[in-house]
């Protein structure tokens, strides 16, 4: 018995020794082949033993030939666009936009595809994975923020060149959002569209609580005493109504940082989220969740987040910043109550600010058909495709990131939208730096931090201040 | 009849036209056994044994694929040791486990317990508790979702009606947690299973040699069924360890990958995901993959240690 | 506790424990369902109301339309189809082996089988994805089955068990008659191992039909969607239509469910194994 023991011991040793020389030497050969070129070969392989049952390879497969193909005879290409946004954007845009492109370039199809934002930005994960699987869309519909961090990755495609070839120039855009689009010098975007961020306020819970509905409040101050006269509890001590949420919707830490009269970046582009007036900005906000008892507020505003309603239409906010889009909704609700809009409220002694973000269209970084996807990004994120999707019946409120295209529209006969509008050309857009997104992540990680009590503004802020010179200099390095 | 692999053994003393009979029944034997072995050999080497190398190798280096890697040595260790989100979904995870694991041991025993008493409808009381493990893990994270919202969600109606105040569950950084382990024990009826087959391998004997002695309903259940079904709750406790350290889907489908409220459901595996797959940061993650899986190996070995002083096999005494 | 009479008492207390436990267990299940078939201006009533007024089965053809569910479907058969055929042909080989044919190697790989089933797939998860991807298959479902054909371990031990069980005698008796290991694995052995087979294609079928983390990485084409993917990418889209996502939710559980009363013994005899040695 021992002996047999002792024996298989013995030989599971040699075999272990083995089975690590037959590792190391597939590692080896695994490394040298990995900077082959894949695609042929490895298609090949795959079709000849799967090819009867599994469909799905072989579809892949001959779209990937098909692409091939077309760009040697000349037959339709089809280019894969990404997007993250729900609702209509597909069917609107596919009529109003997509089918116009496609029926003035014959030989290009687009495929139009939904694909989510998750983690902590509005691009995709997913989006990034195919990326760096070798397997990406052609197009992508992208927040424009996030093109510094993205361009230092290495994931877009840098078109300065297609840029300068078809003479589009710089000052088509508003210049802040034209700014984003561009990161060392290069551009990596064109963008499209844009949008800024008011207040919107509720005239009926105004009057109830005793205030002049058509004066909203002007400074900060003023914002959190009617507030207080709104907030009302119902029987099980949940809220019932709500004044105010400082980071409800487009509250975030960012906005009100700005609205407090504070900065994220210096004039020598240095990155500066712990500046005094956002520390006290932090502080109101954290302050907020004290007063009103944060799970309260939470429980309260996730039950309206869940119904996908947003909160301000249901009538029961006095409140909130939004962005410009949210007039959009208008057409879906029948509402019961009062309702107005007016630039944020500033810090006394400031006046009232706003900041733009928006979208833009890039090629990620190892797209098979560049130059369709080109065409495409410049038809419509230039004046034709801009037009054309802002004239669409259902657009009322977007704001277009081309001020001809605006001035064209008209869009200052709207007075609701002509309160975003004439914010715009001193809206402030978000620092293109390659630690932006780790930036804003970090500014909703220390704005939940905040608000959950766990820390006190300053040492928050002084350690994302920290973290982001560390960030960046992983970057430069 | 002697079975051949010890008539083969005793051979050092035999003729030589025997032995070579027989060596050559063991050549043609073991190539039958590799050849039939060989795609889990291949297997082990390829999608175990290389991965597991090479994500050694790309825990010393920074790679985001897009770009070549550089090797940084310990780097991404040291980092990652300062890194607070690390320690986050260590605690995250660390909280889940320790109280998701017991708890569905305790729930799965006494579960079967009662489902292994001889009663009218047993088989549908079983399928009952079991039909909820059959939902896809998305599918229920989408239903408790809707379940648990505060304002509009049925258990916090249910609770009104006995007048608690409803938590916030999910939307609340205290209860997120607890949400998702409610949700995770909703899915125990595998467990039940293997503990009621566990029960019914528990042989009549002692059962009857306690009816004896005189012992009562929960006395038997403390001294003869309890003990015997150690093994299974041990081997339980194992797979379920190490399936709650590696936490993911649930709390990924929820949050959308974010983890939110305030990281408070950021587990170690979607923090490995979002290092690897949303930042791009291979190496990072796969020094994370190391770390995770030391910690698998030092907790099954605890549990293995362990096995001494609280697993009972039957037979042995 | 085997088989301890119960009081009249004991027996109603224990019904009613059961039935309230039960309840709790089942309801989220019913809850789906009563959703799944709720007109939109019901949904947010309150109380809540368990059994529409309407019954709204509309809403069904109607969810249809949200995901292209049937691509969606015929995708993810494609991938358990696969896998599934793959675990039938490398799993039992393997457990043969290791369980039957007394070469040197069969007890160190049983060891490696039994250490391998406890590495998590994260620490794989990385250089298996960057070796997939130089092979230019990422964004096709190939990642999903390919390794399913180089055996899964825990398939593997299952049907290792369960060759173990079988009476030595059997293969002694063919050898001598000499018969070739391989008609004996074939004509002999397989076939007795019908029911542990049904139980490991159910378990990978299940496997590939429910999973998410895999699908998530490799799929990239919305078209190459699995189901999951696509209730994920739905609750992201509509996420305020609950009634629809609910409908969805009935339709991609209900198979299960199905199944599972269909082969509800391979199923029981799966799980049991698993847990005991």
């Amino acid at each position: 018995m021992n002996n047999e023991k002792g024996r298989t011991g013995w030989q599971s040793k040699k075999l272990v020794g083995l089975l690590l020389a037959a590792i190391l030497a597939i590692a080896l050969t695994a490394a040298g082949c990995s900077s082959a070129k894949p695609a042929t070969s490895s298609q090949d392989s795959k079709g000849t033993d799967a090819k009867s049952t599994d469909t799905k390879s072989t579809d892949a497969k001959s779209t990937d030939d098909s692409s091939s193909k077309g760009s040697s005879n000349g037959g339709p290409v089809t280019i894969d666009f990404w997007f993250p946004w729900g609702g209509d954007y597909q069917k609107d845009f596919k009529a109003n936009v997509v089918d116009v492109f496609e029926k003035q370039n014959p030989n290009i199809k687009v495929k139009m595809t939904f694909v989510d934002t998750t983690g902590q930005t509005q691009s995709s994960d997913k989006l990034l994975t195919a990326i760096a699987g070798g397997n990406p869309p052609d197009v992508a519909l992208f927040d424009r923020f996030l093109i510094g961090s993205w361009a230092a990755k290495g994931s877009l495609t840098d078109l300065t060149a297609h840029v300068s070839a078809s003479g589009i120039s710089p000052d088509d855009y508003y210049k802040g959002v034209w700014a984003e689009a561009v990161y060392k010098d290069k551009v990596y975007a064109l963008p499209w569209g844009t949008d800024n961020r008011g207040m919107f306020y509720n005239k009926t819970l105004m009057k109830e609580a005793g205030f002049d509905p058509n004066k909203p409040p002007q400074t900060l101050q003023e914002l959190d005493q009617m507030a207080e006269k709104i907030f009302k509890k119902g029987s099980n001590n949940k809220y019932s109504q709500i004044g105010f949420i400082p980071w409800m919707n487009q509250g975030f830490f960012y906005t009100q940082a700005w609205n407090w009269g504070g900065k994220w970046e210096d004039s020598s582009h240095n990155l500066t989220p712990n500046d005094p007036q956002n520390v006290k900005a932090l502080a109101w906000m954290a302050g907020y969740s004290k007063k009103y008892d944060i799970s309260n507020l939470t429980s309260f505003s996730d039950a309206m987040g869940q119904t996908g309603m947003n909160p301000f239409w249901t009538g029961k906010v006095g409140f909130v910043f939004d962005g410009n889009w949210i007039l959009n909704d208008l057409a879906k609700y029948k509402l019961n109550f009062e309702w107005g809009v007016a630039p944020m409220p500033a810090a006394e002694g400031n006046k009232s600010v706003t900041w733009a973000g928006g979208w833009s269209y890039v090629i990620p970084k190892g797209s098979k058909h560049e130059k369709e996807a080109w065409d495409f990004i410049k038809f419509v994120a230039h004046k034709e495709g801009t037009l054309l999707w802002a004239k669409r019946p259902n657009a009322g409120n977007d704001i277009t990131a081309m001020p001809a295209v605006n001035d064209e529209l008209k869009l200052a006969d709207n007075a609701n939208l002509k309160v975003f509008l004439d914010l715009m050309p001193t809206a402030f857009t978000r620092p293109v730096s390659p630690a932006g997104s780790f930036l804003w992540n970090e500014t909703m990680r220390v704005q939940d931090l905040a608000i959950h009590g766990k820390g006190d503004a300053q040492a928050l802020l002084d350690e994302v201040k920290k973290n982001v010179d560390a960030e960046l200099a992983k970057q430069s390095n | 009849m002697p079975a051949i692999e010890t008539s083969a053994r005793q051979n050092t003393a035999s003729s030589e036209k025997v032995k070579n009979r027989k060596t050559g029944f063991e050549k043609k034997i073991s190539l039958f056994g590799f050849i039939f072995a060989l795609p889990w050999i291949v297997g082990l080497l390829l999608f175990q044994a290389y991965p597991l190398i090479m994500s050694a190798y790309y825990s010393l280096t920074s790679y985001s694929i897009l770009e070549p890697g550089e090797f940084v040595g310990l780097k991404n260790f040291t980092t990652l040791f300062q890194d607070k989100v690390f320690w986050i979904s260590i605690y995250n995870t660390m909280y889940y486990t320790l109280i998701f694991v017991p708890l569905s041991i305790v729930v799965g025993v006494v579960l079967a317990l009662f489902l292994n008493l001889k009663i009218r409808g047993q088989g549908i009381y079983r399928t009952l508790f079991f039909i909820p493990s059959l939902v896809p893990p998305v599918a229920t994270t989408i239903i408790w979702l809707w379940l648990l919202n505060p304002q509009f969600g049925l258990v916090n109606y249910w609770l009104d009606k006995i007048g608690i105040s409803g938590p916030p569950w999910i939307g609340s950084e205290a209860w997120s947690k607890p949400s998702l382990i409610l949700m995770s024990l909703w899915g125990t009826g595998q467990a039940v299973v293997i503990y009621l087959a566990g029960l019914q391998d528990i042989p009549q004997d002692y059962y009857d040699a306690a009816q004896v002695d005189g012992a009562n309903g929960w006395q038997r259940t403390k001294t003869i069924t309890l003990p015997l079904l150690t093994p299974v709750i041990f081997f339980n406790l194992i797979i379920g360890t190490i399936g709650a350290l590696q936490n993911f889907v649930l709390p990924y489908t929820l949050t959308n990958g974010q983890g939110t409220p305030a990281n408070s459901m950021m587990f170690y595996v979607m923090y490995l995901y979002t290092s690897g797959f949303g930042y791009l940061k291979m190496g990072y993650a796969s020094a994370m993959a190391w770390i995770l899986f030391l910690i698998v190996v030092i907790l099954t070995a605890l549990i293995f240690v362990s096995q001494k002083r609280w697993v009972h096999y039957q037979g042995k005494e | 506790m085997g088989k301890t009479r119960l009081g009249t008492v004991q027996k109603v207390f224990v019904h009613a424990l059961l039935i309230v436990i039960g309840a709790c267990f089942l309801s989220p299940f019913l809850w789906m369902v009563s959703t799944s078939l709720k007109a939109n201006s019901e949904l947010f009533l309150w109380p809540p109301v368990w059994i529409p007024s309407v019954m709204v089965w509309s809403n069904y053809p109607a969810a249809l339309d949200y995901i292209p569910f049937f691509k969606y479907l015929w995708n993810t058969l494609t991938i358990a189809g696969l896998a599934t055929l793959a675990v039938l042909f490398s799993c039992p080989l393997v457990a043969y082996s290791i369980a039957r044919i007394p070469w040197k190697g069969a007890k160190p790989l049983f060891a490696i089988t039994l250490m391998v089933m406890m590495l998590p797939y994260q620490v794989t998860m990385i250089p298996i994805f960057i070796a997939f991807k130089n092979f230019g298959w990422v964004g096709t479902n190939i990642p999903l089955w390919l390794p399913a054909f180089f055996g899964v371990p825990f398939f593997i031990f299952l049907l290792r068990q369960f060759f173990m069980g079988l009476p030595k005698e059997l293969e002694d008796a063919a050898r001598i008659d000499g018969a070739s290991e391989l008609r004996i694995y074939w004509q002999i052995m397989l076939p007795l191992c019908r029911p542990a087979l049904l139980t490991i294609a159910l378990f990978q079928f299940m496997g590939s039909w429910t999973d998410y983390q895999g699908p998530l990485i490799y799929l990239s084409d919305e078209t190459q969607y699995t189901l999951m993917l696509g209730i994920q990418s739905f609750k992201s889209q509509h996420g305020a239509e609950w009634q629809m996502m609910m409908a969805t939710l009935v339709m991609i559980t209900l198979p299960i469910v199905v199944l599972y009363f269909l082969v509800q013994k391979a199923f029981i005899r799966g799980i049991t194994f698993s847990g005991i040695k």
